[in-house]
């Protein structure tokens, strides 16, 4: 008995002592808050049309752990940034706030666009264009080919980012059941040995697209978006034996965005065109 | 027993919660780290000339002026246009797990890095195998040595004292331009004589390299190493020990192309001859097999070099050119090829054996003299003539200028060579 008493006052002195004598540090925790710099005019003009607007954080200046660290990358170049945002916002952000209301993009927790200024190499010799994770974030490359007077690296920019921001609502709202089964027998790892012919002959709008059902339907969706309406009815005419396919997957489309979120396809697909148009044309001038 | 055991383990509980944790937490030596090497960095009032060994070899040479703003002017000497015209872009020092100062948004630096073979004419998906992110190794006063987090290249800057201002790296690359006029002298062969002994030396400009071979009792000896332009000479990667002297460093080259006369300082003191010679102090015999062995595609970009003048032939001046590449084993059998490739990824050139022999001689035995899509008919005889200097029976010499990086020279007339890397 003695022995427990003895046991209990001890543990007792050290648990009150160990407690009465702790001090905080005062020193600073090494960047807690995230990195910090001397804001430049970039800085806010991110923070004008991102930070305060949407709250998604831009990370356009190198960060090593926000990207695949095992393959070679490098930063965006400065004077790229600000056209790729202006893409982003104007083509990407503007027509599905116009379409689906002031407050669509705010139903979505995407909190961080991260820019790179390459492509990210695998090993296969296919590029990745971008990346989205876990519906919040995604990754930019070949930030620093973007030209706004070059139409085609404009339109191959916007095809990543609608592609990655339909992979964002599909991780939200699942795509219908209806798109299962469509194409089901041609998905493969191995997309790469597929050319685009091959690939519109089997009913898919990119090679890439064979990669995954979901690769599938959001590329479907990238595609009648960026390359637009006209460009999806011609690749029809070229490959009238998929007609029923490519139909039914532009239904699918159309209704998934009207049953899930509410939204006029067709009406979104205007509005991307035009701002699409109006930024190439103006820069072109 | 069991209560003095429990007792003496109740004791050392007791002592160990006495002990307080004093010193410098480690925050704290961070944050006092990334102030002073920030500050190291800004005060510096010309800048910092910086040279960069990257991973995947030759060497780059930088000023970088550092501000209070995060930002940081940038020339370097990739091309002219660098040398002259400043970039601009941002840095900032990061806590990793040594402190890294990132260099966090693209300039001249990253185009070594930058995995689009475009860029940089190096390899897809790896570039020039190159940093941009570089952690603090050592420290001193005027010099800071960093290592890439990446790839591990090396990076070192040195303050910049007065007088090397904006202009300093205008003035290292017409250095470098004027000690590549060694290899525009009449004959391939160049010895220096150092503490009384002869020395064969190479200097390979396109990847900044210099080589160092002698005769030792027969054998053929060589020493390599990288070097950094600076404007008033070279400093050596690694120091040469050459009969008793150590040599770091060679300035104030003085070429004369007509007369073939050459003279040079090295270690900013000693003066020293160079002579174009048309025989070797020693021949490589193992070179050609090295060579050979290598899984590697040589490749060229100004041809054969005969007395001196770069691409003699004339075969870079067609239209699309892009380099000349010698592909060992190119087809089973084996048969080599000796490509221009021209057009993007066209090719054309003759098919052939490699063969060497103990001596260290290579030549080769034609099989198909031209084979592949033909620039055009015009160049036709550019091509015979090129063959007729590759399928010279006497051969070629080999001497290794790099890592994988060989020359061939002809055995039969010391001013026809080609560089290959």
């Amino acid at each position: 008995m003695k022995f427990y008493i003895l046991t209990v006052v001890t543990l007792c002195f050290i648990i009150i002592n160990g407690c009465s004598k702790e001090k905080l540090p005062t020193d600073p925790i090494v960047d807690l808050g995230g990195d910090r710099w001397a804001p430049s005019p970039l800085d806010n003009f991110i923070k004008e049309q991102f930070i305060k607007t949407y709250n998604i954080e831009i990370k356009y200046k190198w960060s090593p752990f926000e990207v695949n660290y095992n393959r070679t990358l490098v930063p965006a170049q400065e004077s790229k940034v600000i056209p790729v945002l202006r893409a982003v916002r104007d083509i990407w952000m503007k027509p599905y706030e116009k379409v689906g209301g002031k407050n669509f993009l705010k139903l979505f927790s995407i909190t961080k666009f991260v820019l790179v200024g390459s492509a990210e190499y695998n090993n296969n010799g296919t590029i990745v264009l971008g990346t989205a994770e876990g519906g919040t974030k995604v990754a930019l490359y070949l930030v620093n080919d973007f030209e706004l007077k070059e139409k085609p690296t404009v339109v191959q920019m916007l095809h990543t980012i609608h592609h990655e921001f339909a992979h964002i609502l599909h991780q939200n709202i699942h795509y219908p059941q209806a798109w299962r089964g469509i194409s089901t027998q041609w998905y493969t790892q191995t997309w790469i040995n597929t050319d685009k012919k091959t690939a519109n002959s089997q009913g898919f709008v990119s090679s890439y697209a064979k990669s995954a059902e979901s690769e599938d339907f959001v590329e479907t969706i990238s595609f009648l978006l960026v390359e637009g309406q006209k460009a999806y009815d011609d690749l029809i005419k070229e490959n009238m034996e998929m007609e029923k396919t490519f139909r039914l997957k532009e239904r699918i489309v159309h209704q998934y965005y009207k049953d899930a979120f509410n939204i006029d396809f067709k009406s979104l697909q205007k509005e991307v065109q035009t701002a699409l148009l109006t930024l190439t044309k103006t820069e072109t001038k | 027993m069991k209560y003095l055991i429990t007792t003496i383990c109740l004791c050392f509980l007791l002592l160990s919660c006495k002990k307080e944790f004093e010193g410098t937490r480690p925050d704290s030596k961070i944050n006092q780290l990334k102030e002073e090497y920030s500050d190291q960095l800004i005060k510096s009032k010309e800048g910092w000339i910086g040279i960069l060994y990257p991973k995947g070899g030759g060497s780059y040479t930088f000023k970088f002026s550092f501000d209070n703003k995060n930002r940081v002017k940038t020339y370097a000497t990739i091309d002219k246009e660098k040398t002259i015209k400043s970039d601009e872009s941002s840095y900032r020092l990061v806590a990793d797990q040594i402190v890294s100062l990132y260099f966090d948004t693209y300039s001249y630096l990253h185009q070594l890095a930058d995995p689009d073979e475009r860029k940089n004419g190096g390899l897809r998906g790896g570039g020039k195998i190159s940093d941009f992110e570089f952690s603090f190794i050592q420290n001193s006063k005027d010099t800071i040595k960093l290592r890439g987090n990446h790839n591990e290249s090396e990076l070192i800057l040195i303050r910049a004292k007065e007088g090397e201002g904006d202009n300093y790296i205008s003035k290292t690359f017409a250095q470098a331009m004027k000690i590549d006029e060694l290899n525009q002298l009449s004959n391939y062969y160049n010895s220096i004589q150092i503490n009384k002994k002869d020395y064969g030396f190479i200097l390979n400009t396109e990847i900044n390299c210099i080589t160092f071979y002698y005769d030792d009792k027969g054998n053929y000896k060589s020493f390599t190493t990288e070097y950094a332009v600076i404007a008033d000479g070279i400093v050596l990667r690694k120091p040469f020990e050459a009969n008793g002297v150590r040599i770091s460093t060679f300035s104030d080259f003085q070429i004369n192309k007509t007369t073939n006369q050459i003279s040079v300082q090295y270690n900013g003191q000693v003066k020293a001859q160079i002579k174009n010679v048309s025989k070797p102090i020693s021949i490589d015999k193992e070179a050609p097999r090295r060579m050979y062995m290598i899984d590697k595609m040589h490749t060229s970009s100004t041809g054969f070099t005969i007395s001196g003048v770069k691409d003699a032939i004339g075969l870079t001046k067609i239209q699309g050119f892009n380099m000349f590449l010698f592909i060992p084993r190119r087809y089973i059998d084996p048969l080599d090829a000796f490509y221009l490739i021209h057009s993007e990824d066209f090719h054309y050139g003759p098919i052939f054996n490699t063969i060497y022999n103990d001596e260290g001689v290579l030549f080769f035995k034609p099989f198909q003299l031209l084979s592949g899509i033909p620039p055009g008919t015009a160049y036709e005889q550019l091509f015979i003539d090129q063959n007729k200097l590759w399928f010279d029976p006497a051969g070629f010499n080999v001497f290794q200028t790099g890592k994988d990086c060989f020359d061939f020279v002809s055995r039969k007339d010391s001013k026809i060579w080609i560089r290959f890397k």
